[in-house]
């Protein structure tokens, strides 16, 4: 008997494996959010994640309407942070992304299958202090300044601009909630963050305040509009290849979605995920629209604002923005 | 009496642990270090949740699995290296190689190859294993008595029979040795492969947990890893090991 009890554990241990391997194994249907069910439709997967507000708005609004539902039905899975998007990317995993335009550029140099079908992403990254003596950019020269999240596309395009005559500074990665733990708690009295976090970061700190915009630096700079095609909706390049209409179709959506949300913000982020409630609240998103902006313009329609902004971020500069993929671009 | 000995350190490692925990927690805040009570609380709401249990099954499958492959593996190619000079020469250094890679590394390539998902953990677990499984396997091949198969041979017994009664009695306690290390340590590696790249499992949770600094969760979840560890360890691999001395 004493003999036997190892192996009776061993037994019960691959019982609860196997139930595992039955869930993990099933893959999407229960963890993930799935809209539309018919079954005569194509079903698309859609990489995402909780704490992006305006570049998704515009697709939400999509599904809220009934209108990409027509078209496809959609799985949606979340993404973890940038370092698994880039890996989704890479494996070609998924048929549509949500992320940022500098890390599609990058996976596409690698050979990764994307093409960027929208920009949707342009006013996000804000400097605030507590500070009083912090009076704009200039009174920043030489400080410490934490940023979020870490691998955030701000930091390289400050540096890029301090070349241009902006202040240096020493940037600090925090992951986002370390970060607002620090600033309630008075470790950190300044910060460079996306929104909606600046939004909750206002909210929870009352003597917080924003001393400067990277888009407004940015297009002070370069002459362009005070906004950078920071994040959008990427595809599969197969998944385009599969169902070229039905992308044209999608991105059509989008575009006239984003202009009724542009005008109606508060209708906008309702269209959001109640899902996404846990990651960042509908208040918080409503109070950062005062300074985001709602727009959907196709990759290749913002093709001279993303040289410009990608010749910032890419290692090789305005050379590896030549030498991305022709068709990175849709359409 | 045997219970009681066998409690006591338990009871007592328990104390200590509980006031070091509550002392830290006092120390440096509950808002860093929530208190036992705190997290008590968290293991309560985990426990309540459906998702939660199914995510435990989904990183003991993963373990699993990776465990079984590896063992498979093990065992079809350290049998004939064990018995053979030549063929232990032509698969060693890619066991060395194996060895020497560490866990990271696989999880870098497995997220790039094949995205997130089971693909990361069941290769980051049988890569880790299979190396020190192939050398346990191997060794219990090669100290098998010769004389003992040259006997087999010349008698005409079969080889069914002969695997049965000669080659697995010899190799069976290497493979013991070998599987108590590797439960204990997949268990581990599977949560840390998880936790870089997966979206489901209890590393993917501890993941979340950290990322929206629940920290009363974050300890609950930590707390679900190291006990099912402890049960893995105390239930199975000490057994096994039992078995193995008896």
């Amino acid at each position: 008997m004493r003999r036997l009890i190892p192996w009776l554990m061993v037994g019960a241990v691959l019982a609860v494996g196997l139930a595992g391997g039955y869930f993990a194994l099933r893959g999407a249907d229960e963890r993930q959010l799935v809209f539309g069910s018919d079954p005569a439709l194509p079903t698309l997967s859609f990489h995402t994640t909780g704490l992006a507000t305006t570049p998704q708005i515009p697709f939400w609004a999509g599904v809220a309407s009934g209108e990409i539902t027509s078209l496809c039905n959609i799985e949606v899975s979340l993404w973890k942070d940038l370092d698994s998007l880039r890996a989704l990317l890479m494996a070609g995993q998924g048929d549509l992304w949500l992320g940022h335009s500098e890390g599609f550029a990058q996976a596409a140099l690698q050979g990764a299958p994307v093409t960027l079908l929208m920009v949707s992403g342009w006013r996000k990254f804000f400097f605030l202090s507590r500070n009083p003596a912090d009076e704009g950019l200039v009174s920043l020269a030489g400080v410490e300044m934490p940023f979020t999240p870490p691998g955030s596309p701000a930091v390289p395009v400050m540096r890029k601009l301090e070349t241009m005559g902006l202040p240096a500074m020493r940037y600090l990665p925090f992951e986002p909630r370390r970060l607002a733990l620090a600033l309630s708690g008075g470790v950190v009295d300044r910060a460079l963050a996306p929104e909606p976090m600046v939004s909750r970061l206002l909210s929870k700190n009352p003597d917080l305040r924003i001393v400067a915009s990277v888009e407004d630096e940015y297009g002070r700079l370069t002459g362009l509009p005070a906004r950078m095609p920071i994040a959008g909706l990427a595809v599969n390049r197969e998944t385009l290849q599969r169902h070229p209409r039905l992308i044209a179709r999608l991105v059509e959506i989008m575009r006239r979605t984003a202009r009724q949300a542009a005008q109606a913000p508060d209708k906008g982020l309702s269209f959001l995920p109640a899902q996404f409630e846990k990651f960042i609240s509908k208040q918080e998103v409503r109070r950062s629209l005062e300074r985001d902006v709602v727009l959907a313009v196709p990759g290749r329609e913002a093709e001279g604002e993303l040289k410009q902004y990608l010749a910032l971020l890419l290692p090789g500069g305005e050379k590896d923005f030549a030498a991305l993929p022709k068709d990175f671009l849709w359409p | 009496m045997a219970v009681k000995a066998y409690l006591v350190p338990f009871a007592f490692s328990g104390c200590l642990a509980l006031a070091a925990w509550n002392g830290l927690s006092w120390l440096v805040g509950p808002r860093l270090v929530p208190t036992p009570w705190q997290t008590l609380g968290a293991l309560g709401q985990i426990a309540g949740e459906w998702p939660s249990w199914r995510d435990m099954a989904i990183t003991m499958f993963r373990g699993g699995s990776g465990l079984a492959l590896a063992t498979a593996a093990a065992v079809v190619t350290a049998l004939p290296a064990g018995r053979s000079v030549r063929i232990m020469s032509l698969l060693s250094p890619v066991v060395a190689a194996l060895q020497a890679c560490p866990p990271i590394l696989w999880i870098s390539l497995l997220l790039v190859w094949a995205g997130q998902g089971n693909g990361v953990p069941l290769g980051v677990v049988f890569a880790s294993i299979f190396p020190p499984l192939f050398a346990n396997i191997a060794q219990g091949a090669a100290s098998l008595d010769k004389r003992l198969l040259d006997m087999a041979r010349v008698h005409g017994v079969g080889r069914l029979k002969t695997i049965r009664h000669i080659i697995w009695p010899g190799v069976y306690p290497y493979l013991l040795a070998g599987l108590s290390y590797a439960l204990g340590a997949c268990w581990k590696i599977t949560a840390v492969a998880e936790f870089l790249g997966s979206s489901d499992g209890m590393g993917s949770r501890l993941y979340w947990s950290y990322r929206m600094l629940d920290l009363p969760r974050l300890f609950a979840w930590a707390l679900i890893l190291v006990i099912m560890g402890m049960l893995l360890e105390l239930l199975v691999v000490r057994p096994l090991r039992g078995l193995q001395k008896g």
